[in-house]
């Protein structure tokens, strides 16, 4: 598990440089200025597209099939991503809450509203990955896409809206829990779907 | 023991199949697996590993069994398939990095010893190197931890000459260990005719022929005869055939060439070529 968590950790610092600067740019930004939403949200769309675009990468590559030789189960290649998903958004959320702390102050209500956006990110690979691993990142692309953007935008839809109600009253327990469960199940199918996949 | 050990394996596709293999590898042995374009030969190499489902048969790696025991079988074993698979962003010491974590007993001086032999420049990334360089890394990569098998599809196509020299050179070492074993699979039949121990042919997803190379070479002779007596001898008795403007040649079991005739000496290449042009 050590190898493949190295190994997307590598592959991310050398593929996406890019995104990273985005992501503490929009941070900034965010951190000056809470009320624009599409700046705090946006980071978070880029982070929870990353582990699809490294199993993209992954599948371009070959190296699905390699890792397929090596001495790993199924469970630990499907959970390495699920584990990258995580950390990239939970990097994310931190990396926030340190600049809102340390430009806009503290604000319990603001982190809050950024974990809810989180939770609502995790929507998007908890689709996405099962259904590269099932048609591949490059069939049914734009149906998949197309339908895990809808949800994507339907879960942002419910937390911006919900925002004055529950979440900044602290109550962002619903929509972790709505979460964690989403990604366990997407979790499960992902690996069932990887033991019958063909390399 | 044997490293391979497979019974009655088959695996359908719609337009192809591959039809009840049976096969085994002794420890210490050198299989080389040949056949033409689409024999099957990938197609084998992936059912025996799991790449692909199986449909029939058993397939025993080191011992344990195929899929049960999968991950403690790919501890054991090297695997180079047709696309190395690595990223292509990685550098060599990416690439030692994560074998490292990924294989207990993996030996990062041997990895770059090798690729210093094989003059891969360790500082370019994977994307930068052509498909040979590409093939030397994936070749010292399988070779830098302790595996008791090597798998190798098609692991000299793209290699020069004299990597392809070194390349043999060091399969002849490592089997100087007798736990372990090699199969590779190549359409270069004098790759094989230099290291094989046995030989297996595929044809249209089944084995044409397998068999000790030397008892191979031993048992068919090539006889030299004009294109009327080739029409003459009865098809069961020619295991393959070459006819030219000068005549025919055919490759004939010594059992079914008779004391009037005179055979010569067949290579792998003869005996290949000719039987899958029969």
């Amino acid at each position: 598990m050590r190898a493949l968590l190295r190994k997307d950790l590598l592959l991310m610092r050398k593929a996406y440089k890019p995104y990273f600067v985005s992501i503490l740019l929009f941070g900034i930004v965010a951190a000056f200025k809470p009320d624009y939403t599409f700046f705090t949200v946006y980071p978070f769309v880029l982070a929870a597209l990353m582990p699809y675009n490294l199993f993209s990468l992954d599948e371009r590559s070959g190296w699905n099939a390699f890792s397929r030789s090596l001495p790993f189960t199924t469970q630990q290649i499907v959970g390495a991503k699920y584990i990258a998903t995580l950390t990239m958004l939970g990097a994310t959320w931190a990396l926030f809450a340190l600049l809102q702390i340390l430009i806009g102050g503290w604000n319990a209500g603001e982190l809050l509203h950024v974990f809810g956006i989180l939770c609502a990110a995790l929507v998007a690979p908890a689709l996405s990955l099962p259904a590269a691993i099932r048609w591949g990142t490059q069939k049914m692309f734009y149906l998949a896409v197309g339908l895990i953007m809808a949800l994507t935008g339907l879960a942002f839809g419910l937390i911006l809206g919900s925002r004055s109600e529950w979440l900044t009253d602290g109550m962002p327990v619903p929509a972790a829990v709505a979460a964690a469960a989403l990604m366990f199940v997407s979790y499960k199918v992902s690996v069932r779907w990887y033991q019958e996949k063909e390399f | 023991m044997n490293a391979i050990e497979i019974k009655g394996l088959e695996k359908r596709f719609r337009d192809f199949a591959l039809c009840g293999i049976d096969l085994s590898l002794p420890e210490g042995c050198i299989l080389g697996l040949i056949g033409e374009n689409g024999a099957g030969k990938t197609t084998f190499i992936k059912t025996m590993l799991d790449l692909y489902h199986r449909d029939a048969g058993s397939v025993q790696i080191l011992g344990r069994s195929v899929p049960e025991d999968l991950t403690e079988i790919r501890r054991g074993i090297s695997v180079l398939l047709d696309d190395v698979g690595l990223p292509p962003q990685f550098t060599a010491a990416d690439t030692d990095s994560v074998m490292r974590d990924t294989f207990g007993d993996w030996d990062s001086a041997c990895f770059f010893s090798f690729l210093e032999r094989f003059g891969v420049p360790a500082d370019k990334s994977f994307s930068e190197l052509s498909q040979g360089m590409k093939k030397k890394i994936g070749i010292a990569l399988a070779l830098s931890h302790g595996a008791r098998l090597l798998v190798l599809d098609e692991p000299t196509s793209g290699l020069d000459p004299v990597a392809r020299d070194l390349f043999l050179d060091l399969l002849a070492d490592y089997t100087r260990r007798e736990d372990c074993a090699v199969l590779f699979s190549s359409h270069i039949v004098s790759d094989l005719e230099k290291i094989c121990d046995y030989i297996c042919f595929l044809r249209e997803g089944r084995v044409w022929l397998f068999e000790e190379k030397d008892r191979l070479t031993e048992e068919y002779g090539v006889v030299s005869v004009s294109a009327e007596e080739a029409d003459k001898i009865p098809q069961e008795r020619i295991a393959g055939i070459r006819k030219t403007s000068y005549g025919a040649q055919l490759i004939m079991h010594r059992s079914q060439i008779g004391p009037d005739r005179e055979a010569s000496p067949v290579t792998l290449e003869d005996l290949f070529v000719m039987m899958a042009r029969r």
